[in-house]
């Protein structure tokens, strides 16, 4: 369809806005006839906003990738910056002991290692006081191995091949080895079972009247 | 319904990054938990939460045996 | 006679250099980017133990996703 362009031009500017640009306005000043293209033109382009708002979203999907992917690789780093293993065993561990109720264990990690922490009850108390020592297998006195009877604190490291015991468990209230079958009774000493040793004491002190420090 | 996504997001730049750092923090999450309840249903009754009740039981009983 | 020598101007209020009523129009657009710069900062700070106490926690629905209830007899052996 051949038009002259000023009417053509005219009516597509009425047709859809009212603006005159520098760059338009000699066309329209022209006399020479151009081809109309409208017929030609996605007449539904522009009617509502669904593939801008499918661009925009898959820009935006890049871009949450992009940023996902950004913030682990500086973790990454980041965790290359943490203390090295021969720092940390050296470390001390500080646990606020006001956040264990009577009666239950609280495992730590120190230097690698679980540390068993128990708020013992007076009855938990009395039963390790209550035994004779000759009886056992590692005969010691349950005051030689508390600072204070109320908190228990030992190495979770079974002392037959080194498993982790588990808490409230086993035949005599402690600790119960699920490897081979060691029992512990509440202070921590070996009752019955293949390991020989009762579990180890670490260095520890109470820094003031709710704070253990381990190490 | 295009439109008023189109002008509630995408339309500033601020709304837009704001809701790309928004997604990639939930986006985090999720992604998260989905691949550990994958992995959780893959090593079903390989875990030790499944285990733990077998193993106490187990070694109680096998205490009488001994 | 008096005589009009000109129109009356007069300065606008500024603050720190600005006129205070384009801050005040910048508002609205500066809080959004508030939002989006807080949103990359938890995003960046997600995997860090003291955010995830302090904030993520407590964060409802999702912020169980933080709480991570690891067996002691899990953690090790």
């Amino acid at each position: 369809m051949i038009s002259p362009i000023r009417s053509s031009a005219l009516r597509s500017l009425n047709n859809n806005s009212k603006r005159l640009f520098s760059s338009n306005l000699p066309l329209l000043k022209s006399t020479y006839d151009s081809p109309d293209f409208k017929h030609y033109l996605n007449s539904s382009k522009g009617a509502n906003n669904k593939s801008k708002d499918f661009t925009y979203f898959m820009v935006g999907s890049y871009g949450l990738l992009g940023a996902a992917a950004a913030k682990s690789t500086v973790e990454a780093f980041l965790s290359t910056m943490s203390a090295s293993a021969d720092v940390l065993a050296m470390a001390k561990v500080e646990v606020k002991l006001n956040a264990i109720p009577l009666g239950k264990n609280v495992v730590v990690k120190w230097q690698g290692k679980p540390v068993f922490i128990r708020h013992r009850t007076s009855h938990e108390i009395d039963e390790a006081n209550d035994i004779d020592i000759s009886t056992l297998r590692d005969p010691q006195n349950d005051s030689d191995r508390v600072k204070n009877p109320e908190w228990l604190i030992m190495l979770g490291i079974c002392t037959h091949l080194g498993c982790v015991p588990i808490g409230e468990a086993g035949d005599f209230g402690g600790w119960f080895c699920p490897c081979h079958g060691s029992h512990y009774d509440i202070s921590g000493r070996i009752r019955k079972g293949p390991a020989p040793l009762n579990l180890e004491i670490p260095q520890y002190e109470f820094a003031d009247e709710e704070t253990l420090v381990v190490g | 319904m295009y439109t008023q996504i189109y002008n509630l997001i995408f339309k500033r730049n601020s709304t837009f990054v704001a809701t790309v750092f928004a997604s990639t923090f939930l986006f985090q999450v999720g992604l998260d938990e989905t691949v550990t309840s994958w992995y959780e249903a893959r090593n079903k009754g390989k875990l030790w939460s499944d285990l733990k009740p077998k193993i106490l039981a187990g070694f109680e009983s096998e205490e009488d045996d001994e | 006679m008096a005589y009009v020598s000109g129109p009356v101007l007069k300065n606008a209020a500024t603050f720190g250099g600005y006129h205070v009523k384009s801050i005040i129009s910048y508002i609205p657009v500066l809080t959004i980017w508030g939002v989006a710069g807080g949103a990359a900062l938890a995003t960046f700070t997600e995997n860090w133990p003291l955010f995830q106490k302090t904030f993520y926690e407590k964060i409802p629905v999702i912020g169980n996703h933080w709480i991570k209830e690891v067996d002691p007899e899990a953690a090790q052996s």
